[in-house]
């Protein structure tokens, strides 16, 4: 078996079969193939859809159950320590004001503040023109750290990602429960090829491609799925120099079941219409 | 969205969600307070108080990233919660031996049976004043090997076969007795306004004892 047979179409279930099985993948309980199979059937009869998150809803009511019935209280500095994380990544996505620093004017601003208010009128143009010097100088050094600064945290951000990330590909990639579609080239000549993964108990999703070229400057490699009809944007992938590319995404329900997965060649802020279709699998 | 001179701990889940979305951190903090109860909890008694609180800030730090993934047309805010919450303590629990699992969802079983054999005399109306209070009260409802089942099946997440063989029932038995629990738990939970009111009941009740 080569890597192009691995991947075959689930035999159909039909309305019957999906009442049988509810309870079981309500409660996850479907091995791989046929956890497949229901996602299959479900993506096509809104009826069954519907019943299954009548009943889904039914279930995760019980986690309201037990906190009523249990005496267990979060404790509070769960919330200071969250809220705190939650403003670091909000911080994140936001430039720095250039002239703050923790939301205050940075040091050497209010030392030329305080100077100014208290002994202006009585210094003369050359002092004031080697305070100007100092202020040009120092506003340059602390760009300069500041730029240092982001890039140690980036680097550092990026090697625990890293870290974390290949645990994740190996439980995603790895397993009994692992699914994968193999993506193949558009143009014929090309020996470039993808797969994508997912398991059926998680909803991570880790895609792979190899032999790609590097893209030309302004370009990336994008990857879209789609799901009910509904092309989606997945994210961008990172590529190494020998056009091995990576993405590992979480989609909203574990072991997702797409109709298409498409790799494209476009700039990277453009991110709501697919570009050059570089690579592709559908669904049959 | 709703009014927006709502205050923001009476907004609906999905206007909340819509703002963590605008990263409203307020927002956020009001879905926390909401929720969070019901997350520690079903993490605190599977698992380690440090695993479990691990779970928490795991839950809503996705929130806080992943808010545009939730989709009001696929369920409740609290479903989509929950399901991650969840997925999150199984993932942990795999590396804990079946009987610790079945051990730990067997002593939420003893739970409940306590909080509602102390509560059962007290009026219907007791129970509807919070929507866990309200879920307990139809688990009331349950005959005890149903709720049984129910529970060791969510809070394990062991197979239905290993529970079945836990309890030295047949496998069909142990289904039959999901199924109609659920379907019960469903019944009353949409009569007590917990779940919106939908067309007749799509599981066979027609087994029912």
């Amino acid at each position: 078996m080569n890597d192009f047979d691995i991947f075959r179409k689930p035999e159909e279930m039909n309305c019957q079969q999906i009442q049988d099985q509810l309870e079981d993948y309500l409660f996850g309980a479907l091995d791989r193939e046929d956890h497949a199979r229901f996602e299959h059937h479900l993506k096509s009869c809104s009826n069954c859809r519907r019943i299954v998150e009548q009943y889904q809803e039914v279930i995760h009511q019980l986690p309201q159950a037990l906190a009523a019935a249990s005496q267990l209280e979060a404790p509070l500095s769960m919330k200071t320590r969250l809220m705190k994380s939650v403003a670091g990544e909000a911080s994140k996505s936001r430039r720095p004001g250039a002239f703050l620093h923790n939301g205050r004017p940075a040091s050497w601003l209010r030392s030329l503040i305080s100077l100014r208010l208290l002994t202006w009128s009585g210094l003369s143009p050359v002092f004031v023109m080697v305070i100007l010097l100092v202020a040009v100088l120092s506003v340059a050094w602390n760009a300069h750290l500041s730029v240092a600064l982001a890039k140690e945290r980036s680097l550092r951000a990026e090697f625990a990602n890293l870290v974390d990330q290949q645990e994740l590909v190996l439980e995603v990639i790895d397993s009994d429960q692992t699914s994968r579609v193999i993506l193949r080239p558009v143009d014929q000549d090309s020996r470039s090829y993808g797969k994508l993964f997912t398991r059926a108990d998680m909803p991570h999703v880790v895609v792979m491609a190899a032999r790609l070229q590097q893209p030309p400057p302004g370009q990336s490699y994008h990857l879209w799925v789609t799901y009910e009809g509904e092309i989606q944007h997945a994210g961008v992938l990172k590529l190494n120099e020998e056009g091995f590319g990576l993405l590992i995404f979480d989609d909203d329900q574990p072991g997702p079941g797409y109709e298409s997965v498409q790799i494209t060649l476009q700039p990277p802020d453009e991110i709501h219409n697919p570009g050059k279709l570089v690579l592709q699998w559908r669904g049959e | 969205m709703e009014d927006p001179v709502l205050p923001l701990d009476e907004c609906s889940d999905q206007s909340l969600v819509s703002r963590v979305c605008q990263d409203d951190a307020a927002a956020f903090s009001v879905l926390y307070d909401r929720y969070v109860r019901s997350v520690y909890a079903l993490a605190a008694h599977m698992l380690d108080p440090q695993e479990a609180e691990d779970v928490v800030q795991e839950v809503f730090l996705r929130l806080w990233k992943k808010a545009h993934q939730y989709q009001e047309t696929r369920g409740a805010f609290s479903t989509w919660l929950f399901a991650i919450a969840r997925y999150n303590v199984l993932d942990r629990l795999r590396k804990y031996h079946q009987q610790q699992r079945l051990d730990k969802a067997w002593d939420i079983e003893i739970l409940f049976s306590q909080a509602l054999s102390e509560h059962s005399e007290v009026e219907e109306q007791f129970w509807q004043n919070h929507i866990g209070e309200n879920v307990l009260y139809a688990l009331s409802g349950l005959p005890a090997e149903q709720r049984r089942v129910l529970v060791l099946a969510y809070f394990s997440g062991l197979s239905h076969a290993t529970i079945a063989n836990h309890l030295g029932l047949p496998l069909g038995t142990v289904k039959k007795r999901i199924r109609l629990g659920l379907a019960k738990l469903r019944k009353t939970l949409t009569r007590g306004g917990i779940l919106q009111d939908q067309e007749e009941d799509p599981i066979s009740l027609q087994n029912e004892p």
